[in-house]
């Protein structure tokens, strides 16, 4: 069981003004932590703090108390992301995408075959799961992406957005599986701007104004 | 619109400029092709007459004339000469010379009297002067030596006239003795100058060694009481004649010369091989004109190829901008500018580029190649390149058809148009179709480089690109996934970047083709440079092959054994006479220096072992002491009116020559024949007994026992040792050989009694077709049964076809003492330098001397030999062309490859297998491409590489190799694969760094 915690951090990306100040949130192991706020408020800039994609300004970014230094050290430390941008590779079929994140992250090649496909189940991709990226609708690739993070089965789950594209019964089937990541233990931090979905998290952190403030704690 | 079509330059100028110089190649390579073909018309032409023999680079008039029986109305034969002999730019010189006798003590060789025009300049005075008066002469400085006569010496020379007795020709005087002073002693610095032409005034003579003329003033050889002169006018070519932009001139002015000597009849004769000289150019040329096209063409197309792939590259990567401008509903033209003008404007620089870049690139090569002969100031090449641009602009256009003409809904979609649609299947089997089209085209027509099928090796090297790319990317895919299903995460990643990126196939395709076409150049470079060297090396037959005046085979073998007696480096050969049409030419050459001179076919058994084959043991000739010769014999049967006389052949031991020795009639009863043969003064063979009629009569019979041949031993009368003709039996006798002669149908050529001291059938070795019925033509020239001992590839100097026996066997078995058939002395490169004056010691008189190094350089500087540098520049332009493409494909990958590393890394991918998914990605394309390029280019030259004039129009009937040597083809995929490998390894460098940049380590 992992904890993410983010001790009064300023993130700011390349020097530029800080996006966020002072922040300080944690992400605890069977909970899911929503992170609301408008469109650049800072949603994508704190989980790429905390999947050790951005370095803080100040303050720190603790995996039980190991202070995050690069993403390399994340996905060591179980740190899984879902970028709000799918982050699949244009020249994989969907199920190469996450066979080669599991191989990566440690799996074997049989374990990751199984694991694939029980991803690709849930989210209704088995039929695609030997397309190309580029063949898949919108939607499809962020299932692939949710697919993907979940085959991970990581101790931390960055969610970026992940249900942007998605119809209300997909969506409603992805925080399905990201409450079923979090009874597994993972501590899952879903970034959205839908509050239907916030709603349906354990906490809510708002970001607004460069400040982070607890909706519901 | 313009500033914007320059942004859209700017910012991706990368692309435009690889783009660019994609369409300089393109043009360079179309304005190489004939901008060569011009350099190699004069290369060829200028490498011709600086090997040219000086009988090629001159035409002599002469004419016999005696003044004391000339009519006093003739026309002077060098007024009339002077009228013949007006082509321009050649130089003239007069000569006349007829043979003097008095200071040499062997009247069989007069002294050359002779005059020629400004001797002196040409001649080293080594003691007294050059000719100032009459009553002058110079001496040869060896000449003076052996007669001992110096500067100031007084001699007195006679007109010699030539007495033709056939047993012993001489010169006899015949004229007024003429006194002459001896006014220098000369020494020549350059026997071989054109001044000296064809008159081989330096000719050794037989024990005297090289032959040095009596120079003579024209006053002093008018002055002279002399018969029949042989006049002389030589025109030796200037470079004025023989300039290479002038030679249809000198061929016009050959034939207007020709045709003005048929009218003048037999009494002036004109001698020239310069006609040899300007065929051999043209053929060179008209070889040069076949082979620089195969590769022209293709190096023009997968330039074209190369620019509609970069293009399609950089097309998709702006298809959402070009939906952009699409979408905003500009008009159609405002569209196609936008969508193309960033190409174009490239591609014009880019062919601008060319013209000069060709042209320059050419000036290099032939600057570097053919010295200063230069490629002419003629830039009509240039007139290739248009087509060439516009080649290059419709390939872009091409390429962008999707972008132009797609609705815009079509180009808004972010899914890839398949690639590998039916459009594609159907472009890539128009090309297999012509590729097999321009095969079949080639093959019937008997390799003729014309129409389509000049265009043979070109389509198939693109057709079976385009195939194997096609079966080839698909493997690779299935190694990735199986590489993925292993865990291997770096191979997979690299090999899956290799057959799914967008055109990977024609990418890949483009490679192949452009390694094959080097692959292709390499194969014809390296066939035709092994050709040329056993051109030079099994064409002539030895190092060095010289020519003898004809004497008797066993002179021309004792000569050689005097000057080479361990058989080291020199060999006695003579051509075998050939009787019946169909027959194998054949020489007949000393076997047992086979190995150690002749220069021997590559896959043959060893030459030694053939020698050996060729000369088995056999029974010792009879041989007899002393030139008086006697033959005891008793005669019986013979038919009255019907006599028959006996001879016999001899062959001296020592080099005096053969002799058929009359013997006188046949007499009944037992009689002693006896008679003097000078040239068995020390010692004799014995070739044979013969019995002839002394004129054409039939139904000759006779017995003759020979009881004793001069000493020889009566245990070899035994008929064992004997072989008889069909019209003879031979048995034994008490009184020794028993010869029963019943010749029904006459004695036309006598019968021949032999010492069976060869072996029967003689052993010869051959290649080619069999010799038919397993005979050949012996000395005599009556057909011999042979034993074919060894099948060889090539006969030395022969060639395909043609047979070996050894010259001794084959000289034993012919009885009618003939001299050789075109003798030579066959030299290794271990023969001394002083080999002429050996020789010519020896009494052989050299009258041609041929080398394979002379052969060599001329091959050389032969059209084939010049154009195939073409083929290297080709070669060495394709590569850089496949290299351009790959960097422009990598450029337009970039964005992209980074992209999806990036987000892979993010997702756990570590930095070792990302970079190793990045290294090798290009690098095992190229080591893929350059692999299959080297076999497309094989299979190419497998199918179409028999029809290269490699050779010339007409090649010389030998087993030249018709394929590249191994280590040549390794060593060029080695280096292409190192080039590209470079190339591949440079475009995957940075990539890292950005990768690392997106993820935050």
């Amino acid at each position: 069981m992992t904890t993410l915690t983010i001790d009064g951090a300023d993130l700011a990306w390349d020097g530029d003004r800080a996006v966020l100040t002072g922040v300080t949130v944690t992400a605890r192991p069977g909970e899911i932590l929503a992170v609301t706020g408008t469109s650049g408020a800072g949603k994508t800039t704190l989980l790429s703090a905390m999947a050790g994609l951005l370095r803080p300004a100040a303050g720190k970014v603790l995996v039980e108390d190991e202070a995050l230094t690069d993403r390399d050290h994340a996905v060591k430390l179980g740190v899984v992301l879902i970028p709000q941008d799918n982050g699949l590779a244009a020249i994989l079929t969907a199920a190469e995408n996450i066979s080669v994140a599991v191989i990566a992250t440690g799996g074997t090649p049989a374990e990751a075959r199984r694991r694939t496909a029980e991803a690709l189940e849930p989210l209704g991709l088995s039929g695609q799961a030997n397309q190309l990226i580029e063949e898949l609708s919108g939607g499809q690739q962020q299932r692939t992406a949710i697919a993907r993070g979940l085959a991970l089965r990581g101790d931390v789950l960055l969610a970026d957005e992940i249900t942007s594209e998605l119809d209300a019964a997909n969506r409603q089937r992805v925080i399905e599986l990201l409450r079923a990541e979090a009874t597994r233990g993972a501590a899952v931090v879903f970034a959205t701007h839908d509050p239907e979905a916030a709603a349906a998290c354990d906490r809510e952190l708002h970001l607004a104004d460069g400040e982070a403030i607890w909706a519901r704690p | 619109m313009i500033g914007l079509v320059l942004a859209m330059l700017w910012t991706r100028r990368g692309q435009s400029v690889t783009l660019g110089l994609l369409a300089l190649f393109a043009v360079a390579a179309a304005v190489a092709s004939p901008a060569y073909l011009i350099a190699t018309d004069r290369a060829v032409a200028a490498g011709q007459i600086a090997t040219a023999t000086p009988a090629e680079r001159g035409v002599v008039i002469t004419a016999n004339q005696d003044d004391r029986t000339v009519d006093p109305g003739t026309p002077d034969f060098s007024n009339v000469g002077a009228a013949l002999l007006n082509l321009p730019g050649f130089g003239y010189t007069y000569a006349a010379e007829f043979p003097a006798i008095g200071i040499e003590k062997d009247n069989l060789h007069p002294s050359r009297f002779t005059f020629r025009q400004g001797v002196c300049a040409h001649l080293r005075i080594v003691a007294g002067r050059c000719l100032a008066g009459e009553g002058e002469v110079l001496l040869g400085q060896a000449t003076a030596a052996r007669l001992h006569l110096t500067a100031g010496s007084a001699i007195t020379l006679t007109y010699g006239k030539f007495v033709d007795d056939p047993r012993d020709p001489y010169y006899t005087e015949d004229g007024e003795p003429k006194r002459l002073d001896v006014a220098g002693i000369y020494e020549v610095p350059e026997p071989g100058d054109i001044f000296w032409g064809t008159h081989g005034y330096w000719t050794a003579v037989p024990n005297r060694g090289p032959g040095e003329p009596v120079f003579a003033g024209a006053t002093t050889l008018k002055a002279f009481d002399h018969g029949r002169t042989e006049m002389s006018i030589d025109g030796t070519a200037g470079p004025r004649a023989l300039d290479i932009d002038h030679l249809d001139e000198l061929r016009a002015g050959l034939a207007k010369l020709n045709a003005s000597a048929a009218q003048l009849g037999p009494t002036i004769q004109i001698d020239t091989s310069m006609p040899y000289l300007l065929d051999r150019i043209e053929a060179g040329r008209s070889a040069a004109r076949v082979l620089i096209p195969v590769l022209g063409v293709p190096l023009v197309l997968l330039a074209c190829f190369s620019i509609f792939l970069a293009v399609s590259y950089g097309s998709q990567g702006r298809q959402p901008e070009l939906a952009l401008v699409a979408l905003r509903g500009t008009r159609w033209w405002t569209r196609w500018w936008l969508a193309t003008g960033e190409s174009l404007i490239a591609i014009l620089l880019g062919a601008v580029a060319g013209c000069l870049a060709g042209q320059l690139l050419v000036d290099a090569v032939t600057a570097a190649r053919f010295g200063g002969i230069g490629s002419g100031a003629d830039w009509s090449s240039l007139r290739y390149a248009p087509i060439a641009a516009l080649a290059a602009l419709a390939a872009a256009v091409l390429a962008q058809r999707r972008q132009l003409l797609s609705p815009v809904a079509t180009l808004l979609r972010r899914n890839p148009v398949a690639a590998n649609g039916p459009r594609a299947v159907a472009v890539e089997a128009v090309i297999v179709l012509l590729a097999v089209i321009s095969g079949v085209q080639l093959a019937l027509s008997d390799g003729e480089l014309t129409g389509i099928g000049r265009l043979a090796p070109a389509f198939i090297v693109l057709a079976v690109a385009l195939l194997a790319a096609r079966a080839l990317l698909p493997l690779i895919t299935g190694y990735a996934t199986r590489a993925l299903r292993g865990g291997r995460l770096g191979a997979a990643l690299a090999a899956f970047q290799l057959s799914r990126r967008p055109g990977a196939q024609r990418l890949f395709a483009l490679l192949v083709a452009t390694v094959a076409v080097a692959g292709y150049g390499v194969c014809a470079v390296d066939a035709a440079t092994r050709g040329r060297e056993m051109q030079a090396g099994l064409g002539v037959g030895a190092d060095r092959v010289l020519t003898v005046e004809p004497l008797f085979r066993s002179q021309l073998r004792n000569a050689v054994e005097q000057i080479d007696p361990h058989g080291e480096f020199a060999m006695a050969v003579a051509r075998m006479p050939s009787s019946t049409a169909g027959e194998p030419a054949a020489l007949a050459v000393d076997a047992t220096r086979l190995a150690a001179v002749a220069t021997w076919p590559g896959g043959a058994a060893p030459a030694a072992e053939v020698g050996t084959r060729l000369r088995p043991p056999t029974a010792a000739p009879i041989l007899l002491q002393g030139e008086d010769l006697s033959l005891t014999a008793t005669g019986s049967g013979m038919l009255p009116g019907r006599p028959l006389v006996v001879a016999l052949s001899v062959t001296s031991l020592t080099g005096l020559g053969d002799a058929v020795v009359q013997l006188g009639e046949l007499h009944v009863g037992r009689w002693t024949y006896q008679q003097r043969a000078p040239v068995c003064a020390q010692g004799c063979r014995l070739n044979g007994i013969q019995l002839n009629t002394t004129a054409t009569i039939v139904g000759v019979t006779a017995k003759m026992v020979v009881s004793a041949i001069g000493t020889v031993d009566p245990a070899l009368l035994d008929p064992a040792g004997w072989l008889a003709p069909a019209v003879a039996k031979i048995a034994a006798d008490p009184d020794g050989l028993l010869i029963d002669l019943d010749a029904a149908s006459g004695l036309p050529t006598g019968a021949w009694i032999r010492p069976a001291d060869t072996p029967s059938p003689l052993p010869a070795a051959y290649a080619g077709e069999a010799p038919i019925g397993n005979t050949l033509t012996d000395m005599d020239g009556a057909l011999m049964p042979v034993e074919l001992t060894d099948r060889l590839p090539a006969v030395p100097r022969l060639g395909q076809r043609g047979a070996l026996v050894d010259l001794e066997y084959a000289d034993r078995t012919a009885a009618t003492a003939a001299v050789a058939l075109e003798p030579q002395v066959w030299l290794n490169d271990r023969a001394p330098a002083d080999i002429l004056d050996r020789l010519g010691a020896a009494g052989l008189t050299v009258t041609g001397d041929n080398s394979s190094a002379a052969v060599r350089r001329q091959l050389d500087e032969q059209g084939p030999a010049l154009a195939l540098w073409f083929y290297l520049l080709a070669g060495a332009l394709s590569v850089l062309l496949g290299a351009g493409a790959l960097v422009l494909a990598a450029a337009v990958d970039r964005a992209r490859r980074v992209e999806d590393l990036a987000a892979l890394r993010t997702q756990g991918l570590r930095r070792r297998t990302a970079a190793r998914a990045t290294l090798w990605t290009y690098p095992v394309l190229v080591a893929f491409a350059s692999l299959v390029g080297v076999l497309t280019g094989l299979a190419t030259w497998a199918m179409t590489g028999w029809a290269l004039p490699l050779a010339g129009l007409n090649p010389p009937s030998l087993p030249l190799p018709g394929w590249p040597g191994v280590r040549s083809v390794a060593v060029t995929t080695l280096l292409v694969l190192i080039l590209l490998t470079i190339v591949a390894a440079g475009t995957g460098g940075d990539l890292h760094r950005r990768i690392d940049r997106g993820t935050g380590n």
